[in-house]
């Protein structure tokens, strides 16, 4: 009686426990990529199921997509990038936790009807939390970590819990040994600000000073143009943001 | 007798049919996760990544001349310096944006010129020892670069 109950309970915790564990599938390969098993990198093949924890790594121009669970809950991962994967899932909620030691990813987390959805990307900087259905994050030694939003809202924090809700072009920045991230606009701002540089030349400015054959100037040339003084109306459009 | 011998070749093939699908180039990888440890990197190590990247690593392709990421003056053993990794990336990717890079083509502005396009932080000097992880960076920032997948 007693080896009886035994056998019930061993065999209920092992099925929980298995629907546990999402199944992690190999969707798409393209270059080199490769999982580990023990002390080696093993080749993904495409169909292949990844155990829970299994560490990902691209080569160069390499990619691999892997499916996280049955909530089509996907990660597409770049050149030169490594990962570990943790992936849970039960009818009423999906858990999937991916550490990104350096690389870039782009999640894409459908929402499907009432399953709670907890996904969260890591480096040892930073971690992104997925509020919306799309987001790119990347990590490097020297850069830190960057999230940028694709699609609705993603969450940034940093490791002192400084936290950012991201959406459109909002990106967030955590260098390493800073206290707080990057300004979260720097981008627009640096893509809508040109930079000048001695006497408000811009480069492409400096480099046709530097490189065109203006005859005008030049020593041969005619320059009669340029003793010649005069006044000349120039209008000014002036707008303010 | 001829029976069996087709029908051990078709064994033989089917044997390796895996190796031929699946040929992917684990010893990159290897040499990839052996980087993450590395407190200093070499000129060779650069090279090596760079060959994968334009892949370039047959002997044949080697001689054609294409390396235009290769710097004169080094041999493989030397220690990687931020600037000759920015002076390989800069002849690699073809960087603008930097004049004094365009006039001088030093390692100094090369430098400036990776800062520039984004792809490498001012926060050291030319001079700066590379570790193995700021190398892995430095090509997957040259892949964004490049607008790679």
């Amino acid at each position: 009686m007693k080896l009886l109950r035994l056998t019930i309970i061993s065999l209920s915790i092992f099925f929980l426990t298995a629907a546990l564990h999402a199944e992690i599938t190999v969707i798409k390969v393209t270059g080199s990529a490769a999982y580990r098993q023990g002390k080696k990198w093993l080749p993904l093949k495409v169909g292949q199921k990844l155990p829970e924890g299994v560490k990902v790594s691209t080569g160069a121009n390499s990619s691999a997509e892997l499916k996280l669970n049955s909530q089509n809950h996907s990660v597409s991962i770049k050149p030169f990038t490594m990962i570990q994967v943790y992936s849970k899932e039960s009818k009423t909620d999906t858990n999937t936790h991916i550490g990104l030691k350096r690389g870039a990813i782009h999640a894409k987390v459908p929402r499907k009807g009432n399953i709670k959805t907890i996904f969260k990307v890591s480096s040892p900087i930073a971690t992104s939390s997925v509020r919306g259905t799309e987001h790119k994050t990347s990590h490097g030694h020297s850069f830190g970590t960057g999230i940028n939003p694709q699609i609705n809202t993603t969450q940034g924090t940093n490791r002192h819990g400084k936290t950012f809700y991201l959406s459109g072009n909002l990106k967030f920045h955590q260098r390493p040994n800073h206290g707080v991230p990057l300004y979260i606009l720097l981008g627009s701002r640096n893509k809508s600000f040109a930079r000048v540089f001695g006497h408000g030349l811009t480069p492409d400015e400096i480099a046709s000073m530097l490189y065109s054959d203006d005859q005008t100037g030049s020593a041969g040339g005619d320059t009669s143009i340029l003793q010649q003084h005069g006044l000349a109306k120039v209008n000014i459009g002036i707008t303010f943001p | 007798m001829k029976k069996k011998s087709v029908m051990f070749l078709f064994i033989v093939l089917l044997s390796f049919f895996p190796v031929f699908t699946f040929s992917q180039d684990m010893t990159q990888l290897e040499f990839m996760s052996e980087l993450d440890d590395k407190t200093a990197v070499t000129y060779g190590d650069a090279v090596k990544l760079f060959r994968y990247q334009t892949g370039i690593v047959s002997a044949k392709k080697k001689s054609s001349g294409a390396e235009i990421f290769m710097l004169e003056g080094y041999s493989e053993s030397d220690t990687l310096t931020r600037g000759m990794a920015a002076l390989m990336t800069a002849q690699y990717l073809d960087l603008g944006g930097s004049i004094m890079y365009l006039v001088f083509g030093m390692e100094r502005y090369a430098y400036r010129a990776c800062i520039d396009n984004g792809i490498m932080i001012s926060d050291g000097s030319e001079n700066d020892i590379l570790n193995g992880p700021e190398l892995l960076e430095l090509f997957s920032k040259i892949d964004e670069y490049k607008g790679g997948e």
